[in-house]
């Protein structure tokens, strides 16, 4: 198989089968006010090994709203990464189905601060036989940021074999920041692994006192939590391109945003 | 005998009223609730409810004239259900003290005399309303307003019978207080309400079990618990409910807890064809924790729809919640929760764990966990698992003779054996026994 690069700005992207790719898909809208498509499907088809970078950027405070169709065929691998980079409102709504054997991962990424919402709506559909899927969700809230990510995976009657399993964490790092999740797990087949979590965090008054007797102040042992979930983020990436390519948005978000 | 008409009405919860000689105020509020009832809508969420038709519900069915205090006094044909069920050998042996109800109306009660000298109350609600009216009046439906719920609001309405406790200040009592409801009619409601209250530094357990025969007809129980756990208090509730399995389970379960308090729920679900049931706690002061333990078992055509809620609202507040789940032959078990963490809440901690064994590949599990946080020193952490009966431990247990329906009871049992072990040795051989029981005519 030959890796093609496909910047995506189509409605609709199809990826033939026996196909190995890399999706780069980066949605910042600016001031100029450029039109993001309201819907957008993906049709994987059988055998294709996919990689699916996804950078969402709201440098402005336009809204961004989109709703995602994505089909995984028979046998097909995809690696999925999201990154969510504050937007005044972000509006997601994600639903992707898994045919035989399809096996599906996907790591996201968001960072919301001063007054950002976020509503994500991240659904899966194990349809087939032996599919897996393995999801990891992390956020990072400050300011008076709002977040809010509802997962639901079902597992179909007669889709047996499944193995799955979804994990979302939250970080709160300001009084003011308030997020929910719900990752809902919905199972009409007996002979599957599914299991789910769901957790927020805090620094404890351990962690804390230890890094400021090294000299750290609070707001930068924040940044340092962000900073490394993002380093964490970027080191999942294959190719070294696109390793470099995201260090370099987060590093500008980073910078644009202190 | 005596069976109200079917329907609801404003003359019908008048006629309660009036048939209960309460108070003005209660009438009052049986009306206020009777509004929203009729102004509010069915759930938009959950089971499918378009089934149960309420005009076919008889809300009200007298069963005895009056409470009685010795079993002689008890009603033979009543007597008997509950002499099956061992309610007089337990109050002897094990229990502080016991209740019973048979359709609308409580049929017996009494409490231990070492407890009532130390100012403990336990009672018929219906009774309690005469005796201890302004407690009462302070606390009914305080804690579960009828506004909360459509089915809330149904009960503050017709609600009939149930039990009043109240444990003063500082009493401790070790032996578990008992309470049984069975609906014997078809085609009833049953609407006991039980209001506990628990006093500073006190500590009690409470136990309910709860049972009805199947007609084939609808049924519906629509119970309300609330529960007032004040300042250092600690207190246990524990209900095992096996209603039949044409019945609606529509039962509304709430804690407040205030300051240093404790406040643990243990529950066992077999019957009904549709359980709804969120037990929850409020977390109102500082210091206050609550255990939520819960065992839900889906068998053919039974939806449960069972879960917890823990509403974190004072500082330093921390929850624990573990669900466990059985669904077979085409069951439906679903664990529904909600924890919110409220912007005072600093320095909450919760943990809930929920597994779920899926028996056969007709049945279905569902995971329905709700976080809200809105305080960033909140520790919070959710696991939930789902799987089958692993061939393995199956195989192992054959070739130590047991069948395999034997083989797969017992590994059921041992799945459910953190909650059951929390539960009095007489409750959890009847946990055991229902399980046995569900599991009959399984195949692996």
């Amino acid at each position: 198989m030959v890796k093609r690069i496909i910047q995506i700005t189509d409605k609709e992207i199809k990826v033939p089968a026996g196909t190995e790719v890399l999706l780069w898909e980066v949605i910042a809208p600016s001031e100029r006010g450029e039109k993001i498509p309201a819907r957008r499907k993906f049709l994987i088809a059988e055998d294709c090994v996919v990689e699916h970078i996804v950078i969402v950027r709201g440098a402005t405070k336009k809204a961004i709203k989109q709703t995602r169709r994505l089909e995984l065929g028979r046998g097909s691998r995809l690696r999925s990464y999201e990154i969510f980079l504050g937007a005044a409102k972000l509006d997601w709504t994600s639903s992707s189905r898994l045919a035989d054997r399809a096996d599906f991962s996907k790591q996201v990424l968001f960072y919301q601060s001063a007054t950002d919402e976020l509503h994500v709506q991240d659904n899966y559909i194990f349809a087939g036989l032996g599919a897996r899927g393995q999801f990891a969700v992390s956020g990072v809230l400050s300011g008076a940021a709002r977040a809010r990510y509802f997962s639901d995976l079902a597992i179909k009657a007669g889709a047996q074999k499944t193995e799955m399993r979804i994990d979302l964490k939250l970080f709160l790092l300001s009084p003011g920041a308030q997020g929910s999740l719900l990752p809902g797990l919905k199972i009409a087949a007996n002979d599957v692994k599914a299991g789910h979590s769901a957790s927020t965090f805090r620094l404890s008054a351990e962690e804390l006192f230890y890094l400021s007797s090294r000299g750290l102040r609070e707001e930068q042992i924040k940044s340092l939590v962000i900073r490394s979930l993002a380093d964490n983020f970027t080191s999942h990436l294959s190719a070294a391109a696109s390793r470099q390519e995201v260090a370099k948005i987060f590093a500008a978000y980073f910078k644009q945003s202190q | 005998m005596k069976n109200t008409r079917r329907g609801l009405d404003e003359a019908l919860v008048r006629f309660i009223s009036s048939e209960k000689k309460e108070p003005a105020w209660m009438l009052e509020r049986r009306l206020a609730s009777l509004k929203i009832y009729e102004k509010m809508a069915l759930p938009d969420w959950g089971p499918d409810l378009s089934r149960l038709n309420l005009d076919l519900i008889t809300y009200y069915a007298r069963a005895s004239d009056k409470p009685a205090q010795t079993w002689d006094d008890v009603p033979a044909d009543i007597k008997e259900t509950f002499d099956r069920l061992g309610i007089p050998q337990a109050e002897q042996s094990v229990l502080a003290g016991v209740g019973a109800q048979y359709e609308s109306t409580v049929i017996y009660h009494s409490l231990k005399e070492q407890f009532k000298k130390l100012g403990v109350v336990f009672e018929d609600l219906d009774v309690a309303l005469k005796t201890h009216e302004e407690l009462v009046k302070k606390h009914f439906m305080q804690c579960v307003p009828p506004s909360l719920h459509k089915f809330a609001a149904l009960h503050g309405a017709v609600w009939s019978g149930g039990t009043f406790l109240y444990i003063p200040r500082g009493v401790k009592i070790e032996a578990p207080l008992q309470a049984y409801f069975r609906m014997n009619a078809k085609g009833m409601g049953q609407f006991e309400h039980t209001l506990i209250i628990v006093e500073e530094e006190a500590q009690a357990h409470y136990i309910e079990g709860c049972s009805a025969p199947r007609y084939g007809i609808d049924s519906l129980h629509a119970g309300c618990v609330e529960i007032f756990v004040a300042r250092g208090a600690r207190f246990r509730y524990s209900s095992v409910e096996s209603w039949s399995k044409d019945a609606y389970n529509l039962n509304t379960k709430r804690a407040l807890v205030q300051a240093d308090a404790h406040m643990e729920w243990v529950g066992g679900n077999f019957g009904s064809n549709v359980t709804m049931l969120y037990p929850c706690s409020v977390l109102l002061g500082e210091g206050a924790s609550a255990d939520h333990l819960g065992v839900a078992f889906a068998n053919s055509g039974q939806i449960q729809d069972t879960g917890a809620k823990v509403i974190h609202v004072a500082p330093n507040t921390s929850s624990n919640v573990v669900m466990k789940s059985i669904s077979k032959s085409g069951g439906q078990a679903i664990y529904r929760g909600l924890i919110d963490i409220g912007p005072k809440a600093a320095n909450a901690v919760s943990g809930i764990k929920c597994d779920a064994l899926i028996l056969d590949d007709r049945s279905v599990s569902d995971t329905i966990p709700r976080i809200n946080v809105k305080n960033e020193s909140a520790v919070l952490a959710h696991e939930a698992t789902a799987g089958q009966l692993s061939a393995e431990d199956i195989f192992y247990l054959r070739s130590r003779g047991l069948s395999e329906a034997q083989a797969s009871a017992m590994i059921v049992n041992g799945f459910i054996e953190p909650i059951v072990k929390e539960l009095p040795l007489e409750y959890a051989v009847e946990m055991n026994r229902l399980v046995e029981l569900e599991m009959e005519n399984s195949v692996g």
